[in-house]
């Protein structure tokens, strides 16, 4: 296998905001180039490190796409993983309204975008999206087209006609609190009785959820432990994806698009790609791929492969 | 199944990249289960192919109106889909139902439509497939194949594999038909369903752009691709280019079954039977195979490993012969190359 570098660093977003970024690529990556870079985001809940560059079964897939001499990021929005936590998550949830808003979110992918641009002295990178991070990335590409090449959205919401896994009752909080046997039934939603057990090789829910729920030491110190998740993207699911109301317009992306995800998506069902793709209507070459066998996690999951696959030929072929 | 006769074997220098193999084609009748009938197959290999794999050997058939040489093999911009597998590694067949291009058209389609009930339905045109696909797997000693339809051709090689898994190494469907909500595109005019009905040439092109935006139309076709296809289409049905206006006659089979099955709200087969793995690939634009179908199709193969389901940019039901083609050849063969490596 590449030998690969991996570096951690801290870009700041706001003031008093710094966002945690990890870059991997090959050791001997003489030259960067727009077509052989890749920023990742993640969802709603977890954060981005523990999961794009978790090495279940000896590999990443940020290791996996670096391991074909690619430079890949992936960074953490603020309030999740190693990124800063907005103060208000330091309170009761109930004091403060919803942290780490979409435009919030966006304000810190804009910055490490930058950051990356620069430090490689580039013009343009791919970005790719995980859930909520498909907002994200498209609301990034439509408001930088020149610094996008290529756009990636796996398991992308949109417009919702079924209930929000994520909402619960009663008034939103600044942030929300995750059990590992919560993460577990949401994954597990969706998969047929008899696949389920199949689904996640043994040791591979562990391996993550030790390494997600390690990252919000506060959390940690519930019991049971807890992962805090900024509630902004809940307030904006609410606010549009639910009520009728999009948050960006899929006919502003200029780039090259991707959408893929598993027949069992049950977080965002694949209604919700397949309503996108048609409107992507001056996205040169767009793509929809739905895969067999994976829910809305698939990139943990047996078939991640499968995913991994699709990606990297659809990055693969810019060049 | 023996063949009866090879045509001819000729040697076609690939235009272009030096690289491209030299590739061979070969013509074939071979014998249809119903007497009397001979089903038009061609092959495409590379020249230097001396050894036969199911995962490195493809039959396609084609779809409910237009026979499968002059589309699958039509050469584009120098190269069709069957050179394009072919050149690739690939042993490469295609196959005209009995009614369709160069097969043997049944003897009721030299009498008025009206005079017989529609011929060539699907259980008719599988049975056809079957001959073929066993002369393939006699012909190279192999076990299996892969196989790939386009349109009425996918429920027939959906069918097909329902009934003989064993035979089928993986299933790539183009432009797959399912339960219809929407009215069909094909229309066979008014009163009873005759043997065939007879398909003009700019019914051809109206049915084609259905669905195309009105500003992207112009660009969807290279110039002179719809002409070469036509072209080579009507020159299929000699009998029906003598009439004024030409036109191609094409047999009902496939509008008798649309009427009772996927017209009718019923499955024509159990997609829990397919146990291969599965290709699902349309063009957003399809009206006669229009996305929902491959959506609602995809969940279905509850047993078919591996499947996958794949929409392309800027395409309609006939993707192949437009502009985003390559777009419809890379989805297929990436699904193809994963089984056999190289």
């Amino acid at each position: 296998m590449t030998s690969l570098i991996t570096e951690d660093m801290m870009v700041p977003s706001e003031p008093g905001i710094d966002i945690f970024v990890r870059n991997k690529r090959p050791t001997n990556l003489a030259k960067y180039s727009a077509e052989r870079t890749l920023l990742f985001v993640h969802g709603s809940t977890y954060p981005a490190h523990t999961g794009f560059d978790i090495p279940l079964g000896g590999q990443s897939w940020m290791e996996y796409i670096a391991s074909r001499g690619y430079d890949v990021y992936c960074l953490d929005v603020r309030g999740y993983g190693r990124s800063t936590r907005p103060k208000a998550m330091a309170e009761p949830p109930q004091n403060n309204p919803p942290v780490a808003r979409t435009p919030d979110a966006v304000k810190d992918i804009t910055a490490v975008l930058n950051f990356i641009l620069k430090r490689r002295s580039i013009a343009r990178l791919n970005l790719l999206g995980w859930s909520w991070g498909c907002t994200l990335m498209a609301t990034t590409a439509i408001q930088n087209p020149d610094k996008t090449a290529r756009l990636m959205l796996y398991a992308p919401g949109y417009l919702r006609t079924t209930p929000s896994p994520l909402a619960g009752p009663g008034p939103l909080g600044a942030y929300r609190t995750v059990t590992r046997e919560q993460a577990r039934a949401r994954w597990l939603n969706g998969v047929p009785e008899e696949k389920q057990a199949a689904l996640i090789p043994p040791g591979w829910f562990e391996q993550w959820a030790d390494a997600t729920w390690a990252t919000d030491p506060v959390g940690a110190k519930q019991n049971p432990p807890v992962v805090r998740a900024p509630n902004g993207t809940v307030a904006d699911t609410a606010e549009f994806w639910t009520s009728g109301k999009t948050m960006y317009d899929p006919a502003k992306i200029t780039v090259p698009t991707l959408i893929a995800l598993g027949e069992w998506d049950k977080d965002t069902p694949p209604y919700m790609a397949q309503t996108i793709f048609p409107l992507l209507v001056n996205s040169p070459g767009k793509r929809l791929v739905m895969l067999a066998e994976g829910t809305h996690h698939m990139m943990l999951e047996k078939n991640r492969q499968a995913l991994f696959n699709t990606v990297q030929a659809f990055l693969d072929e810019a060049d | 199944m023996k063949a009866l006769l090879a045509l001819f074997v000729t040697l076609a220098f690939a235009t272009g990249a030096a690289a491209q193999p030299q590739i061979v084609t070969e013509e074939m009748m071979v014998k249809s289960p119903d007497a009397g009938i001979e089903i038009f197959v061609r092959n495409k290999r590379p020249a230097a192919m001396t050894s036969f794999r199911p995962e490195r050997t493809v039959l396609f058939v084609h779809g409910a109106t237009y026979p499968a040489h002059a589309a699958f093999d039509l050469k584009l911009g120098g190269q069709s889909w069957m050179d394009y597998i072919a050149s690739r590694g690939y042993d490469v067949y295609l196959l005209d139902l009995p009614g369709y291009g160069k097969s043997t058209r049944p003897k009721e389609m030299a009498e008025p439509a009206q005079n017989n009930p529609p011929v060539m339905r699907g259980d008719t045109a599988v049975k056809n497939i079957g001959a073929v696909v066993d002369h393939i797997l006699a012909r190279r000693n192999i076990p299996r194949l892969n196989l790939l339809g386009w349109s009425w051709g996918t429920t027939l090689m959906a069918t097909y594999t329902t009934q003989n898994a064993n035979k089928v190494e993986r299933l790539a469907l183009y432009a797959p038909v399912w339960i219809r909500q929407t009215a069909s595109l094909v229309q066979a005019g008014p009163g009873p369903l005759g043997a065939y009905r007879m398909v003009k040439r700019e019914q051809a092109l109206g049915r084609w752009m259905t669905g195309v935006p009105e500003d992207k139309k112009a660009a969807l076709i290279p110039a002179g691709w719809f002409d070469a296809w036509a072209d080579a289409t009507f020159a299929s049905d000699p009998e029906g280019a003598r009439m004024d206006p030409p036109v191609l006659r094409a047999p009902n089979g496939v509008m008798q079954d649309g009427a009772e099955f996927f017209g009718n709200g019923k499955p024509y087969y159990d997609p829990a039977k397919i146990t291969v793995p599965t290709l699902l690939v349309v063009a957003e634009w399809d009206r006669d195979a229009p996305p929902y179908m491959g959506q609602t199709l995809f969940p279905l193969l509850v047993n078919a490993p591996g499947k996958r389901f794949v929409m392309l940019a800027e395409g309609t039901h006939t993707i192949m012969m437009e502009k985003n083609r390559l777009e419809l050849f890379r989805a297929v063969q990436a699904f193809l190359d994963e089984a056999g490596g190289s």
